[in-house]
């Protein structure tokens, strides 16, 4: 919750919900937990402005909500994490298109659009969607929707919102579902589940009043025709993504090994942790280390086509474990010999590399194999690093200075005499990897920060001219070689000069779209490392 | 930032600061004026990666963009008020409305702690006096009426109608009945109109739209004053009309509606003292006047009886 992570935040709240919910959620993220009338005092903003923008919030799973000791109000908060994540979304998008194609991918785009939905309502619209694109059925259609849907949910990669206890001091918080349903199963499918199809085109109406408020009696007599219940009513899913985030870890440990070892290698890996992930309990849960995998049982997890024999597959475990990365450790010798992947020290190691090219592009290479002496040997004195390093003494001394100077190594002291004369105290340099990951993290997040706010001032300067651009746009796609005339005349729109600064103004908007994505992966492997370590 | 200068400084760093200096060199000039904002830049970054993966992210992070200020997650202030209330404000809302499909999410209200609800802190008028017999079945739907929101919030509750004391300018505090004809008509109206727009697929916005608020009106008490008549016609108040007196039950044909006549006589008074009821421009309509049967205080000639009417619900408008 530092003060980098506050402003990321709150610049990507303004961009996706405007700034009245920016500014709720920066008191809250700012605050801490506050009922309605802090919230309200503090932001300036009305109470009914504020109730909704609440309501925006807990919606997408942003912000939470608990009654107070005392019982008399309601606590909201927000965490800072939550917020961040959105910069995340297309990653999870593209992971669903990868794992579980097309439909995949807009059923997770549908539920990160809403923040959580009805598995009733999101088939519905997939397959609205899949009808305008595929030009199918959407009776049909969704039937493999559902099929995806389910899959989804039993790869862990959607999960139950968890609807709030009924036993709220205030009382005021009313969920049906909860009285049936003592334990709440995260990934538990609705008991309705076969009886969820395609309702047809009719907007969705949901009929949520649970029955003991009677405006609602009348509200369902006088909405009459067809207002059906969603079959499914109370059961909402979002997106779970510590499970992706999951993915996105095996994805570069996998990656890893492709480097360092062999793309054969790679395939046993990623096996490997295909099989950890079926044998661990709770798949989203982001443990030290996988449970430990036996050899006997290895072979149904292997591909098929590099046909691995008994010894080669020996040797390609004992490679991984011997590596100096350690992605396997070796647990037991029974079963064939037990293997666990060593998460954490995975972790560690995407963590030096990116440091490591982080230490490159900042300073030479002569420095990061200072750095990288440094990594492995813990501590040296300046006359050893000269003397391993090979480099002269002059240039190794600046070398350690410019990188004590950021932050990058750390000096010890140890005194040989009493006083603390320069020329009889060892002056130790060692690497600290945790904090400087941290470094490294706040600078990140600074630096993600910088680049959203400069995309938002670009976009918010030139707003006339892109909308200008788009309506350009649109009506040369669609008056596509009817007439030369009218395309003339949408050509008159802009001037020459406009287009020129339009095209430069998307690109540069482009570019820094880019650098935020890419940015993402960094904040990944370094917060990966620190919550591991 | 100080670049990481201030942190860790624990020990003292025996050549920190001096790499460049040599011995026997007098040290360098004490810097003056702050570091400047871009310094420049020893060596450029590299460029970014574009693999065809980051081609497709970028595709995608900008539909999520263009999607989540276009979704009714986007909450935008609502457009300025300027003190008028205009004829065409419900149409343009019901436009937009209607061509925005994305205008139509509303929350579960069981996973979200009752409070945010709209219109759950509205507070129950102070009810005194026995309640009118009104019949539920209700008049004319006035659904095409459709956008005015502040019938739905308050609608939500179904709160009984309560009666008002009114305070008269002649110092009598008398329960006004007709506040409470008034009060619950426009409050079952508002009701029916907050069912009416649920049932055609509610806007979410409308619903909290409180705008219609009690400060909202172009008149307020303090321009008013009293004509030549108030006053003096007290005396005709309890004298009854040619039709009959008795019965307080509105008209089976819902025809009556006490606003209508007074959007005869008085444009864009609001009704319903302060409660957040119909809107009285509503009333351009072309709408028949029928007269109630159980205003008492209607004086026979026309005119004073709007007058009255008018008095009487300003002054309503006036208990807090």
């Amino acid at each position: 919750m530092s003060k980098q992570q506050v402003r990321l935040a709150s610049l990507l709240l303004e961009e996706a919900f405007g700034d009245q919910v920016e500014a709720v959620g920066t008191y809250l993220l700012k605050n801490g937990g506050s009922n309605l009338g802090e919230i309200s005092k503090g932001t300036g903003l009305q109470i009914n402005k504020v109730k909704k923008c609440l309501v925006v919030l807990i919606q997408h799973q942003l912000a939470l909500f608990e009654p107070h000791s005392s019982g008399k109000y309601v606590l909201y908060s927000v965490s800072v994490e939550s917020v961040q994540l959105r910069g995340r979304f297309p990653r999870y998008i593209l992971a669903s298109r990868e794992l579980y194609g097309q439909i995949g991918e807009l059923i997770c785009e549908y539920i990160l659009h809403q923040g959580r939905t009805l598995m009733s309502q999101c088939i519905n619209r997939v397959a609205e969607r899949l009808e305008v694109t595929l030009g199918a059925a959407p009776a049909e259609v969704s039937k493999v929707v559902k099929t995806k849907f389910v899959g989804m949910v039993e790869g862990q990669y959607l999960t139950r919102v968890k609807p709030p206890s009924t036993e709220s001091a205030l009382g005021q918080v009313n969920s049906g579902d909860s009285a049936r349903t003592p334990i709440f199963g995260k990934f538990e499918l609705p008991s309705s589940l076969t009886a969820i199809k395609y309702t047809g085109n009719k907007r969705k109406r949901d009929e949520e009043d649970p029955g003991n408020q009677p405006s609602s009696k009348r509200a369902k007599k006088n909405t009459g025709e067809g207002e059906e219940k969603p079959v499914d009513d109370g059961v909402f899913w979002s997106v779970n993504f510590d499970n992706f985030h999951q993915h996105f870890q095996d994805k570069a440990i996998v990656s890893a090994v492709r480097e360092r070892v062999d793309e054969t290698a790679a395939c046993v890996m990623r096996s490997l942790l295909r099989m950890a992930i079926n044998l661990s309990q709770d798949k989203s849960l982001q443990t030290k280390s996988s449970p430990t995998l036996y050899k006997g049982r290895m072979a149904e997890y292997l591909p098929d086509k590099p046909k691995l024999s008994e010894m080669d597959l020996e040797h390609y475990l004992k490679a991984l474990t011997d590596d100096q990365a350690h992605f396997l450790s070796k647990e037991d010798d029974s079963g064939g010999g037990g293997y666990a992947v060593d998460y954490q020290q995975c972790a560690q190691g995407l963590c030096q590399a990116t440091v490591e090219g982080i230490v490159r592009e900042r300073f030479s290479s002569k420095c990061l194999r200072v750095f990288r002496l440094l990594l492995v040997k813990r501590v040296l004195e300046q006359k050893q690093v000269v003397d391993m390093a090979m480099i002269p003494s002059k240039e190794a001394r600046e070398l350690l200075y410019s990188l004590l100077a950021e932050n990058f190594i750390s000096l010890q002291e140890i005194p040989r005499t009493m006083d603390y004369a320069p020329s009889r105290t060892f002056y130790l340099f060692s690497v600290n990897l945790p904090s400087v990951a941290r470094l490294l993290l706040e600078r990140t997040y600074q630096a993600l920060g910088n680049i959203v706010s400069r995309r938002m001032f670009e976009m918010k300067t030139h707003k006339r001219l892109l909308e200008k651009y788009a309506q350009y746009q649109e009506q040369m796609a669609q008056l596509k070689g009817r007439g030369e005339v009218e395309e003339e005349e949408i050509e008159e729109i802009l001037t020459p000069d406009e287009k020129t600064t339009a095209e430069q103004v998307k690109k540069t908007i482009q570019k820094l779209e880019a650098g935020e994505l890419q940015l993402d992966e960094t904040i990944m492997s370094l917060s990966n490392y620190i919550r591991m370590a | 930032m100080s670049r990481g200068r201030g942190r860790g400084r624990g020990r003292g760093k025996p050549f920190a600061g001096l790499e460049s200096l040599l011995p026997g060199e007098p040290p360098p000039p004490p810097i003056l004026t702050p570091p400047p904002l871009f310094p420049p830049m020893e060596k450029r970054p590299l460029e970014l990666r574009k693999l065809p993966t980051d081609t497709e992210l970028l595709a995608l992070k900008e539909n999520l963009r263009l999607y989540m200020q276009q979704s009714p997650f986007a909450l935008k202030a609502g457009p300025e008020k300027q003190g008028i209330r205009r004829y065409s404000d419900k149409y343009i809302q019901l436009l937009e409305s209607e061509s925005n499909e994305f205008v139509s999410w509303r929350p579960d209200w069981r996973f979200f702690p009752g409070e945010l609800r709209p219109g759950s802190s509205k507070r129950r008028r102070v009810s005194s006096g026995p309640k009118p017999v009104v019949p539920s079945s209700r008049k004319r739907a006035r659904s095409s009426e459709g956008g005015r929101g502040g019938g739905g919030g308050a609608g939500k509750d179904s709160a009984p109608p309560g009666r008002k004391k009114v305070t008269f300018a002649d110092g009598g505090e008398r329960v006004d009945p007709l506040s409470d004809v008034d009060e619950s008509v426009t409050k079952e109206k508002g009701e029916e109109e907050g069912e009416g727009e649920e049932g055609e697929g509610e806007v979410e916005e409308e619903v909290y739209d409180e705008e219609v608020e009690e400060e909202d009106t172009d008149y307020n008490m303090s321009y008013f004053d009293n004509g030549e008549d108030y006053g003096g016609n007290e005396s005709d108040a309890l004298e009854e009309g040619p039709f009959e007196s008795g019965s307080m039950e509105v008209g089976e044909d819902g025809d009556m509606m006490v606003e209508d006549i007074m959007c005869e006589g008085a444009e864009a008074v609001a009704v319903g003292g302060g409660r957040d009821g119909l809107d009285i421009s509503s009333c351009d309509e072309e709408v028949p006047v029928y007269y109630s049967p159980h205003q008492h205080q209607v004086s026979v000639g026309v005119a004073g009886m709007m007058v009255k009417l008018v008095r009487i619900v300003r002054s309503v408008e006036v208990t807090p």
